[in-house]
């Protein structure tokens, strides 16, 4: 399947099938993108699976995945391309050694040169997916200069030429928001906001990740981590935390979830001191967190009322 | 949920026709001039995206489109509850459009007579009174208490002993500035207007649209006075006031150091590094431009005038030392008092208990809260007891309403601080409409760089237009 062909339909069944639950929001994003061959811009609180979303998109397509981590101080020369100073100068040594004089055209081929990986995705066979992890960690100017390279693919390095991309690759840009991103950015891909996810949706995932789970197990999970995200932490437990979480019940043999094994397990879920605290003295006040919790419905979405905007991360 | 085309009118055949497309993209556009309004900044490109995306999905499924217009169009996630209620209502069935606006117009009707009724009311001796459509319009707001009250008043004055038509200016200007002074009060609560279209069926959505964001916490917190902002909004408050300190707080240097970005070489340090190679630049080194940080001063007006912003100021002070160390706090009324130490004393562990334990030390043991305003006193104590804190690294933020005694010995003091440090900045809580009225704002105004500060969207727009942004390396 070439990714510009791929139907909804079969998106949907590609990614369940490589086990990513995905609601409506998310398959319609990443079809557009795809099909509109436009960046696709990931935002949302930490692990509520944004990464993955590249990584899945490489194995349902089978091929490359190209991943540039963004972090303050990443530039052109670690991102797109870069001469091996010290092997042309090496090269030279030897030259002069044996008494030759080294040719320009010698010393600025392919062989000197360092491919990074906003160039290997444009110089790659197969269509890659190129994922562009964190792109609010980077400086404004590498921003800048990403959209240019985003718009049309073409890379011109002097000693060498112009270089087109064969196809356009699938890109994936994620971000925490930790800096707003530029408008310019923004503007150029399709854009995706991934809430924490409803109850029902995180079961499927969990019964997915962890098969091993019983379905009453998970079942208690989602519900009790979609209570816990309610309260007033720091950082609400992402879905990976949630799949820790299961994993550690399923080794202590547990087959349902009570207010003293959430306490006790709690710095699964919670990685703050503050956070582990609160969600112990709600666990061990006598309401039942852990019973109240479970009483839910399946359609009710995790964390507090209304969608949350990508608040700054910790 | 209409699970029909997503067009005010469908036509009847399934298949799309030139005439559908057409019509398809100019619903569009009208829905994009919709969310324009609504301050969501969508753009032609953006907007040529949705039109191609909307061809990719099946029109025929009102999620999947959008999904495909939320996709493309909104571009953070704070702006899409917005997003979804605008499509909501845009895309409504016919009916209820209509209804809308019927519903509409008649609201308009009922305010029209109500208004014309209040004139009127508002008569002096058998004479109407001479006042602005505004000012007859906050009348028709009042309680019905407040209403006769003034109604008694003018009956009063028109049968009042040896009072004739002469009077009139003179009544006229009371009843005025009365009606003045409440409509700012009453206007405090209400969200600003926005303007028309011109197109009725799109102002009756923005309309709806803007009813329902009083409604919503989210969209209505940046538009609600500081005063209002209650305890749950203050992490918002935060995230902005630390966006704030940040930009403030970092400023190129003309000093280089060194560097991991290769962008500028050093020779100095290449040649010294690369001796050990035998003097072949084998390993080059760079360097940049310093980042300096400058120090943050801060003084803030807690008189008597300011008390409603005491929340926000607290927070002001507490979120930009969280974001930029070395903050000075002043507060200030008839004199100056610092706090530094109030806020950055070590207390109860978790940060929104130090926090709130803080305020209130703060604001109990201070002698200054409260009381008038005298700023040139203030500003005279900081430069006489704390000197050595003014240097040129120091930007001043002054938060006040500009309300002061003696102003022009303020105005003077503050001609003086200027050159001693940096910058300084005024974050003013009175509303821009208001300034003329007072000489204080443009006699402070010359000597720094003012800004209308009482929203958290003022906040944003103070950090958007690029205060302390010439300071920014790149």
């Amino acid at each position: 399947m070439r990714p510009s062909e791929a139907t909804t339909e079969w998106l949907k069944t590609a990614l369940e099938g490589d086990g990513y639950i995905a609601d409506q929001d998310i398959i319609i994003s990443i079809y557009l993108a795809l099909r509109l061959a436009k960046p696709l811009l990931v935002e949302g609180a930490p692990g509520v699976g944004k990464t993955e979303i590249a990584k899945v998109l490489a194995r349902v397509f089978e091929t490359d995945l190209i991943r540039l981590q963004g972090y303050e101080g990443l530039d052109e020369n670690k991102a797109l391309y870069e001469w091996d100073y010290q092997k042309q100068l090496l090269r030279i040594q030897i030259l002069r050694e044996a008494g030759l004089a080294a040719e320009e055209s010698d010393l600025f081929s392919e062989e000197y040169l360092l491919e990074r990986p906003l160039l290997r995705a444009i110089r790659a066979e197969r269509c890659p997916v190129l994922l562009i992890d964190e792109v609010d960690k980077c400086d404004p100017e590498f921003e800048a200069f990403l959209f240019e390279v985003l718009s049309d693919f073409t890379v011109s390095v002097p000693e060498l030429g112009t270089i087109q991309a064969r196809q356009i690759p699938m890109v994936v840009l994620t971000s925490n928001s930790e800096r707003e991103l530029s408008d310019g950015l923004r503007r150029r891909c399709v854009y995706l906001f991934i809430d924490f996810p409803s109850i029902e949706k995180e079961l499927r995932i969990v019964r997915s990740r962890v098969p091993e789970a019983s379905e009453k197990l998970a079942a208690d999970v989602a519900r009790v981590v979609a209570r816990v995200r309610e309260l007033d932490l720091r950082k609400q437990p992402s879905i990976a935390e949630t799949l820790d979480w299961t994993r550690a019940l399923l080794a202590l043999g547990a087959e349902k979830v009570d207010d003293a094994l959430l306490a006790e397990t709690a710095t699964l879920l919670l990685k703050n001191r503050d956070d582990v605290t609160i969600l112990r003295e709600a666990a061990g006040s006598s309401d039942g967190f852990v019973s109240e919790a479970l009483e839910r419905g399946l359609g009710q979405v995790g964390g507090p009322a209304g969608v949350r905007g990508p608040g700054p991360t910790k | 949920m209409n699970p029909d085309l997503p067009s005010p009118d469908p036509p009847s055949s399934d298949l799309p026709t030139p005439d559908f497309a057409r019509q398809l993209q100019e619903n569009l556009i009208r829905f994009v001039r919709v969310l324009r309004h609504l301050g969501l900044p969508v753009n032609p490109a953006e907007t040529l995206d949705a039109l191609a995306a909307i061809e990719l999905v099946d029109l025929g499924r009102r999620t999947e489109v959008q999904a495909a217009l939320r996709a493309t169009l909104v571009k953070a996630g704070n702006q899409m509850p917005l997003f979804d209620r605008a499509f909501d209502l845009f895309f409504a069935r016919p009916e209820d459009r209509q209804a809308r606006v019927a519903e509409r117009r008649r609201a308009r009707e009922t305010r029209r007579k109500r208004l014309a009724e209040a004139g009127t009311e508002l008569i002096f001796q058998g004479q109407p009174l001479e006042l602005t459509p505004e000012q007859i319009e906050a009348y028709t707001r009042l309680g019905e208490s407040q209403r006769e009250r003034l109604r008694d008043f003018l009956a009063e004055s028109s049968a009042g002993n040896k009072v004739d038509r002469k009077f009139q200016p003179l009544i006229e200007s009371i009843v005025r500035g009365h009606l003045d002074r409440l409509r700012r009060e009453m206007d405090g609560e209400r969200r600003p207007e926005t303007a028309s279209t011109g197109d009725e069926s799109l102002d009756t959505v923005i309309d709806g649209l803007l009813r329902a964001a009083g409604e919503n916490p989210a969209d209505r917190l940046l538009h609600l006075d500081m005063k209002d902002i209650a305890e749950v909004d203050l992490p918002r408050a935060t995230t902005l006031i630390r966006r704030l300190a940040r930009r403030l707080a970092t400023r190129l240097s003309r000093r280089y150091r060194e560097s991991h970005k290769r962008r500028r070489p050093d020779m100095r340090r290449t040649i010294r590094s690369n001796i050990r190679h035998g003097g072949v630049l084998f390993d080059l080194r760079f360097r940049e431009r310093k980042v300096s940080r400058p120090r943050l001063l801060l003084i803030c007006d807690v008189s008597g005038s300011m008390a409603r912003y005491t929340a926000f100021i607290l927070e002001f002070i507490f979120g930009l030392r969280q974001a930029v160390r070395g903050v000075e706090a002043f507060i200030f009324s008839e004199e100056l008092e610092r706090v530094t130490e109030f806020v950055a004393r070590p207390g109860p562990s978790t940060p929104d208990a130090r926090r709130t334990d803080a305020a209130r030390q703060v604001v109990e043991g201070s002698r200054v809260w409260g009381k008038g305003t005298d700023l040139g006193a203030a500003l005279d104590a900081l430069l006489a007891e704390h000197s050595r804190r003014l240097t040129r690294d120091t930007v001043v933020i002054i938060v006040s309403d500009t309300k002061t005694l003696g102003a022009d010995k303020a105005a003077r003091i503050l001609a003086r601080l200027k050159p001693k440090v940096r910058e300084i900045l005024w974050l003013n809580t009175l509303p821009r409409v208001d300034w003329a009225e007072h000489r204080t704002v443009a006699l402070f105004g010359r000597t720094v760089n003012m800004h209308e500060c009482y929203t958290l969207a003022h906040l944003e727009r103070v950090i958007r237009l690029g205060v302390g942004r010439r300071f920014r390396p790149g």
